[in-house]
């Protein structure tokens, strides 16, 4: 179970070319200029997802009883973001093909761009779920956490990646390509507000469960 | 270092019962700062095993209000340099504030730990947020950098829910602890007043974030 220098590197590798390949794919969808930028975004979104995660992991970790060291929380925690980078990688393919192939928005419609985001937020529940699972039965077996005290752990896991990752996706926006149907898009959007004003990730979130006409809102400032 | 075999950390042994910490272990985590995890988070039941020996009462007190004091400096310092000081005193000013209440009503309804030990309890919830505002800082530094002010979500918000859940972490530790050992919950009333405690703890809480504007 050790891991080296080495192993460390090729973790980082594998999650930098596994989101790196996802990310080209999705951005390839609108054009070659997304697609280099949501290549590099993507692995970006996850490792610094990773990042920010890093300590409160440790702390969940051992608030939740799971005898872990901080080597081993840094290592089942990037080890489910590389699981996540690989799985995504392993459909890069696919997603390449629908955004190649969706009918494209224009001024007067949103053509196939709401399924084919619809399809990439499939895929990333799908290959979160099954790193989920799978890091579990590592911290099970390799560590000899009980069943259900790992499940603790690596949910508590998801749910704080969950909300700090989608302001980071947030952030780091547009990775298909919707924000400028017309002209040079920017690299990042950061707080720049979506077509319904929310300014984060919470807010499109809030927005979403509440039902709200986007009509509704008046901004504050 | 005494350990105790076949139990791990958070579950109550099956075999012998816990040791409480002795006090070469507490110093220790004077010089590996890292340690203050093992003793606060992970070794629950000797952490209640220590405050219900009340060997080294004093010393326990001392290490949880360190690591409440030390701990959550970062989040502070996100919060802003002329801020550091305030969450330590939000957690560990709010259970100093109700410690009285703990030890007089406990007291009164079966309760037999001296003040100090009430001390190291109350402390408990004080250093477990602490300490989960010390995973948090990067989190909230992040999140101010990128949520813009003024909207209906805002840094500030974000940052109360955090330090809401700290508490709440805290406070589910201490009801941890306090399960561990007969001497912490001695009869059934000793659970309704923990548990009276800790409304009482959110309540000053609140107050305490409000008086020092930490709720935005």
């Amino acid at each position: 179970m050790s891991l080296g220098r080495h192993g460390a590197l090729a973790q980082l590798a594998a999650t930098a070319a596994g989101g790196g390949l996802y990310g080209f794919a999705i951005g390839a969808g609108k054009n070659l200029t997304y697609a280099w930028r949501s290549a590099v975004k993507f692995p970006l979104l996850l490792l610094g997802t990773a990042v920010l995660c890093a300590v409160a992991c440790f702390v969940l970790a051992r608030f939740l009883g799971a005898p872990l060291r901080c080597l081993d929380v840094q290592r089942a925690a990037f080890g489910l973001f590389r699981n996540v980078a690989v799985m995504l990688g392993s459909l890069s393919p696919v997603s390449l093909f629908l955004g190649r192939t969706m009918a494209r928005p224009d001024a007067q419609s949103l053509g196939g761009y709401p399924a084919f985001v619809g399809v990439n937020m499939l895929f990333l529940a799908l290959a979160g779920s099954v790193a989920l699972v799978l890091q579990a039965r590592t911290l099970l077996v390799a560590h000899r956490v009980p069943w259900r005290r790992s499940a603790a752990v690596v949910v508590s896991w998801l749910l704080l990646s969950l909300l700090v990752g989608g302001q980071l996706a947030f952030w780091l926006r547009p990775f298909f390509g919707i924000a400028s149907l017309t002209g040079e898009p920017p690299f990042l959007l950061g707080d720049e507000p979506t077509v319904t004003g929310a300014r984060n990730f919470y807010e499109v979130v809030w927005q979403f469960v509440t039902g709200a006409d986007p009509g509704d809102y008046t901004r504050g400032r | 270092m005494p350990t105790v075999e076949a139990s791990a950390p958070g579950q109550p042994s099956t075999t012998s019962p816990p040791i409480p910490f002795d006090a070469p272990e507490l110093r220790a985590v004077l010089r590996r700062p890292a340690r203050a995890l093992e003793v606060v988070l992970a070794e629950r039941p000797r952490l209640a095993a220590s405050i219900a020996a009340a060997d080294h009462s004093w010393q326990l007190a001392g290490i949880l209000a360190l690591c409440t004091a030390v701990a959550s400096l970062p989040y502070g310092f996100v919060l802003g340099a002329a801020s550091f000081w305030k969450v330590a005193v939000l957690y560990g000013g709010s259970v100093l504030l109700c410690l009285p209440s703990l030890h007089v009503f406990g007291a009164y309804l079966g309760s037999h730990l001296q003040p100090v030990q009430n001390l190291a309890l109350s402390l408990v919830v004080a250093s477990v947020a602490a300490l989960f505002t010390l995973g948090f800082a990067p989190v909230v530094w992040f999140l101010e950098a990128t949520m813009a002010q003024g909207d209906w979500i805002d840094a500030g918000d974000a940052s109360v829910a955090l330090l809401a859940g700290a508490l709440a972490a805290g406070l589910a530790q201490l009801t941890r602890c306090a399960g561990l050992d007969r001497l912490l919950l001695p009869c059934r009333s000793s659970r309704w007043v923990l548990v009276a405690w800790q409304a009482l703890v959110v309540f000053v809480a609140l107050r305490m974030a409000r008086a020092l504007d930490l709720l935005g």
